[in-house]
């Protein structure tokens, strides 16, 4: 199959690969689990620090009920905010049970609340000091911005981050690059840093209260050791120790290429079929993006491959790759594995470039395994990689079926999976492809009663 | 009441929001005098507080300040207080103004000294040897201490905690005069401390410190220097018979001259 | 993640209840506010500074008995003064109980927090006689200490 026929000896396809990879590591649920029951214990925790932080007669006071909302606003938006750059930190454990794309998504779901909650923060608390000294609101902004510890620092960056919510309303964001609007999101976290100190010098939860002090430093400072660990230290160890280099670049279809790699010590990257990797390729124009992209078989030492369809500047640029080029990667991530798997069987449904994600998945299942795959094109020539699709599927003893046409043609609703699906009640089903389709296909199958666990979802936002 | 080896009487009586606390020096007189003047000279701080409380709005000072009533319907203390104030203001150069207080005519920055006076002067009259009154920070004495020649009397440091930015010796020898140490900040909050030019709370100064032979008249000084730092110095460096001591916030501090600090 | 909500939810109740009964059963540390690298001298008192009762021979008789007075608020926040006497003398105060709105006016009671203290005891035998100070915040004190004073059903 693929490159292995360009460079090794041939061996017969679909059988024994050369060199057996280590069992990759699996998803443990239960850190998933106990993870949410931490960010949920600190959501708590936080609340009821707010409501302590004051007492009755404080509330009844001059000011008390501002200052009361400044706090829980202020506390509970930093935690959101700390959640929030713990989502992407892209820790492995978290990420094998949740997938990165499933993080990003909460990760955009929750983005609105802490940047609302601290914005109301630095109203409600100037309002209430404002009321509590007896003094104008425009005097008490001066005197916190000018004579209370950290309040200015903490103001810049509050600004930042207002900004980046500005930034980030569609309507803004769809006339941004991707890559323009990407790096100044990336102030997030100079903003976070600015406004920590702040925090501790003013908070009436931390003044004088070493426990809660230790805590919240703590938890920052964990934060920021996670995310310079697994972010940006874990993906520069791992490239520079494989050593990706581009080999070779090949036209597998319409605007879609292979990139095949050769790397060092591939037979110890912890991949699973499925997932993908963030690729960047060091070349002048290239250095500064990292894209997404499926591993499209898994790696035969010392070869890695991934298939690209061009449909934007990068994926066009990796079209033209010239053999030589260094490539850095951050990795392997996502969900979409062999260990989502709930039922004996499974369906791979795929729709164009999708295909690949269910390539190097379909390589992990056993020889009795008998998968049912359903491979979706408008034209013959757009399933890409359907030779090594049916080659591996003959091998574990399942059916391939390949449905080619408009989508009226070959429209896949409640009568017509089943008929070509009849024992869909034992199969998980993995479903990859453009964001449109997956969620129609994900719909269906709740619509067939299919239990959301059973189904795995992998959706190419282009 | 207890006995010392010099005899001496001690009495915490909370009156118009503050703590006043009473030491007084027997002398010659006996116990029971000196426990009939202290209660006289407490009843003397609960009438001036009656009368001139701005929290009470059924106060006399409440009702002159909503316009409710006249100057002659008032009780004779007010015309007096009202003069005191208006020579205070004059004294001060403008720094201190009860006219120019958030809800109208304010004394409360003279009143609380005023009232120690009237109150010490109850003790003068009883004929104690010397005696000392705190109204929560404004100090007025006449005598001498059981344990020294002079009142020592220690200026709160504004920004350090449990401790004093000096110690002043105040009170002459003869019984006859009064002694007042009064001190304001902008610590202070309240109506008493409003910069008159802009009606907003001032901070030229973080202590001002004021000693002289009356204490209602050491008291609004000491407030208009809070309020007008060293211009306000040197005002009353002008006057005779006062002297002035400043801490500036950025901790530097200066004088008149004539305190006498000791240490 | 199926019931994820769930966890969360379980999660959320056990950390609120968590930090709200750390609070409730917490030690008589009181909430002391102010700059961290100051000293919280004044809130954590304890009794009295040194020159008291046993100088006090005559009057003091009698065994010593302590009230919490009322917590008073001073509109820059609140506190409470417990006070000790023996006889009709006081021998000894202290806040334990102080929470002010914001940072300034904390800086402010503690720091005349320890001066009223020694002011109210009249600074027998210390080197100085009084303090010349702030005012505004010992309303509330003087309130509290009369409430205490008014539970021992002293003057």
């Amino acid at each position: 199959m693929g490159y292995e026929s360009v460079v090794a000896p041939r061996s017969r396809q679909g059988r024994k690969r050369q060199q057996a990879l280590p069992e990759p590591r699996r998803p443990r649920p239960a850190l998933a689990r106990a993870g949410l029951v931490a960010a949920g214990a600190g959501l708590g925790a936080v609340t009821a620090l707010a409501i302590t932080a004051e007492t009755g007669a404080e509330f009844r006071a001059a000011g008390g009920a501002a200052t009361f909302l400044g706090s829980l606003t202020g506390l509970v938006g930093t935690y959101l905010a700390l959640l929030m750059v713990l989502l992407v930190s892209r820790i492995p454990a978290i990420e094998r049970v949740l997938g990165q794309d499933g993080l990003l998504r909460w990760h955009r779901r929750l983005a609105p609340w802490p940047i609302s909650l601290l914005l109301a923060h630095a109203l409600f608390i100037t309002v209430g000091y404002a009321q509590a000294a007896r003094v104008g609101l425009w005097h008490q902004v001066g005197v916190m911005l000018s004579s209370y510890p950290d309040v200015l620092i903490a103001t810049v960056g509050l600004g930042i981050m207002a900004a980046i919510g500005v930034l980030s309303l569609r309507a803004i964001r769809r006339r941004l690059r991707r890559e323009t609007w990407w790096l100044i999101h990336l102030y997030m976290y100079l903003a976070l840093a600015l406004s920590f100190a702040h925090v501790l010098a003013l908070g009436p939860s931390f003044v004088g209260h070493p426990l809660t002090r230790i805590v919240w430093s703590v938890a920052w400072a964990g934060t920021a050791g996670l995310v310079l660990c697994y972010r940006f230290g874990l993906p520069v160890v791992r490239s520079m120790r494989h050593r990706l280099v581009v080999a070779e670049v090949r036209q597998e279809g319409p605007g879609v290429v292979s990139v095949i790699c050769t790397g060092r010590n591939l037979d110890k990257l912890p991949i699973t079929g499925g997932q993908f990797f963030f690729w960047r390729f060091l070349t002048r124009s290239m250095w500064w993006q990292a894209h997404p992209y499926t591993v499209s078989a898994l790696p035969q030492p010392p070869y890695l491959r991934l298939t690209v369809k061009a449909v934007g500047d990068h994926s066009a640029a990796v079209a033209r790759l010239r053999p030589g080029t260094r490539v850095a990667v951050e990795g392997p991530y996502g969900a979409f594995t062999k260990f989502a798997q709930q039922r004996p069987q499974a369906l791979l449904v795929a729709a164009g470039i999708g295909v690949t994600a269910l390539r190097s998945l379909l390589e992990d299942l056993p020889r009795n395994a008998a998968p049912v795959v359903l491979l979706r094109g408008t034209r013959p020539e757009d399933l890409v990689l359907r030779k090594e699709v049916a080659d591996l599927v003959r091998y574990r003893r399942g059916r391939v079926h390949e449905l080619v046409g408009t989508r009226e043609q070959m429209l896949l609703d409640e009568r017509s999976l089943p008929r070509l699906v009849p024992d869909l009640h034992r199969r998980d089903i993995y479903v990859c492809g453009p964001e449109g389709f997956v969620t129609s296909i994900v719909d269906l199958a709740a619509r067939l009663g299919v239990p959301a666990e059973a189904v795995h979802h992998e959706a190419y936002a282009l | 009441m207890t006995a010392q080896p010099a005899p001496l009487t001690t009495h915490a009586e909370p009156a118009m929001g503050t703590v006043f606390s009473f030491t007084a020096v027997h002398g010659d007189r006996p116990p029971e005098a000196v426990r009939a003047a202290l209660a006289a000279a407490c009843r003397v701080l609960h009438h001036c507080d009656a009368l001139f409380s701005t929290w009470d709005p059924a106060s006399p000072v409440s009702r002159f300040r909503r316009g409710e009533a006249a100057l002659g319907q008032l009780p004779p203390e007010f015309p007096e207080v009202l003069r005191e104030c208006r020579a205070a203001k004059e004294a001060s150069g403008g720094w201190f103004d009860p006219w120019a207080m958030p809800g109208g005519f304010d004394p409360t920055g003279l009143v609380k000294g005023w009232a120690t006076e009237r109150a010490l002067a109850e003790l003068r009259g009883a004929g104690v040897a010397g005696a000392l009154i705190n109204g929560g920070g404004d100090v007025a004495v006449f005598g001498s201490p059981a344990d020294g020649p002079r009142w020592r009397v220690g200026i709160r440091h504004p920004w350090r905690a449990d401790a004093l930015a000096c110690v002043v010796e105040v009170g002459q020898g003869p019984v006859a005069s009064i002694a007042a140490v009064a001190t304001s900040g902008p610590y202070e909050r309240g109506a008493h401390l409003i910069d008159p030019a802009t009606g907003r709370p001032a901070s030229r100064a973080a202590s001002a410190t004021v000693t002289g032979p009356s204490l209602a008249l050491a008291d609004a000084l000491a407030t208009g220097i809070a309020v007008g730092g060293d211009e306000a110095l040197a005002v009353v460096a002008g006057l005779d018979g006062y002297a002035a001591y400043l801490i500036r916030p950025d901790g530097s501090e200066t004088d008149t001259g004539g305190i006498a600090f000791a240490h | 993640m199926r019931r994820a909500g769930w966890y969360l939810v379980t999660g959320a109740v056990a950390g609120f209840a968590g930090v709200l009964g750390f609070h409730v059963g917490g030690t008589a540390a009181p909430a002391v506010l102010g700059p961290p690298t100051r000293t919280p001298a004044a809130s954590a008192a304890g009794s009295a500074p040194a020159a008291t009762p046993s100088a006090r021979a005559g009057g003091a008789t009698g065994s010593a008995r302590t009230a919490a007075g009322s917590v008073v608020q001073y509109g820059y926040g609140q506190l409470s003064v417990t006070v000790t006497v023996r006889g009709s003398q006081i021998v000894a105060v202290s806040v334990p109980v102080l929470h002010t709105i914001d940072q300034y006016s904390q800086q402010l009671a503690e720091q005349v927090i320890p001066m009223l203290r020694s002011e109210v005891l009249a600074a027998h035998g210390a080197q100085i006689h009084g303090v010349s100070g702030a005012t505004y915040t010992s309303e509330a004190y003087a309130r509290s200490i009369q409430s205490a004073l008014d539970k021992l059903h002293v003057r």
